[in-house]
């Protein structure tokens, strides 16, 4: 479900594309295993120290709340692959798309590079998502906007 | 060095690993995708793998070429152009292209990505 804080926040702004994904928690945990010189072809040092400062929770939940962290980020980077309509493989690199939890529960996406390239080219102005989670999956959904030009 | 038995069995056990299936499953013509199942986090799984199973560096787009589909000189109407094609043999001297190069289209590009094209790009690599 959408949730009504993205729905009110971007009512005055078009919607351009949706993406969803979801992603075995476990499989994440599998990925950040190889260490930090393989994790950062897909984290950015951002997404890490962020996931990081998650996983400063007292043990044993530290390390779970770190994974869990991740695997939100990576389904939110393929959810945001699938709205711009493109993926790995497609010309986009993960660490073109920037997903990071704020402190208020927000998430924000930054786009580069070629990525960011076809956000312009669909018209978009800019990457909303948002997260759940079931049993063993991180589900994310993106919403790519726009702004209408009377609005801007 | 190991030999292409010793390299085909450690690919073998990479892909058994990262996905889940089994070892029958494993032949040189399986997809890894329509095949196998894989999805792109298990692409960086098997890469990772392969880089410690084999002490090789795997470089971004080494062994899928990620910037050719999204090249409009190389893709036209849904298929891979006769540049796009000069490209692939370029990038992907270790893969067998001549079927795909008789129905080029985008959607079957991801038929490329076979057991056995892992398998020549890993010798390849340790040549």
């Amino acid at each position: 479900m959408i949730s009504s804080t993205i729905m009110s926040r971007t009512c005055s702004s078009e919607l351009v594309a949706i993406g969803i994904d979801v992603v075995e928690i476990s499989k994440v945990r599998n990925l950040l295993s190889y260490g930090t010189r393989r994790v950062k072809r897909v984290f950015s040092s951002l997404e890490l120290a962020i996931a990081g400062n998650a996983g400063k929770a007292a043990p044993p939940r530290a390390s779970q709340c770190l994974i869990r962290r991740m695997a939100y980020t990576f389904a939110v980077k393929e959810a945001v692959f699938k709205s711009l309509g493109r993926g790995w493989g497609q010309g986009m690199r993960w660490s073109e798309v920037c997903a990071a939890r704020e402190e208020n529960g927000r998430w924000s996406v930054s786009l580069r590079g070629q990525a960011l390239r076809r956000l312009r080219a669909l018209g978009g102005s800019h990457v909303e998502a948002c997260v759940s989670m079931a049993g063993n999956h991180a589900i994310a959904q993106a919403f790519i906007y726009k702004i209408p030009i009377n609005k801007q | 060095m190991a030999n292409q038995s010793e390299v085909y069995e450690k690919i073998k056990t990479c892909l058994v690993e990262a996905l889940g299936v089994d070892e029958e499953e494993i032949k040189p013509e399986a997809r890894i995708m329509d095949d196998l199942g894989a999805e792109s986090i298990d692409f960086l799984d098997i890469v990772f793998r392969l880089e410690k199973a084999f002490g090789i560096k795997i470089p971004r787009g080494g062994l899928f070429p990620d910037n050719i589909l999204s090249n409009n000189t190389f893709v036209k109407d849904g298929k891979v152009t006769a540049p796009g094609l000069e490209e692939l043999r370029k990038r992907m001297p270790y893969a067998n292209l001549s079927a795909f190069e008789k129905d080029p289209r985008v959607s079957n590009f991801s038929s490329l990505f076979t057991v056995d094209l892992i398998n020549h790009y890993v010798e390849n690599m340790l040549k």
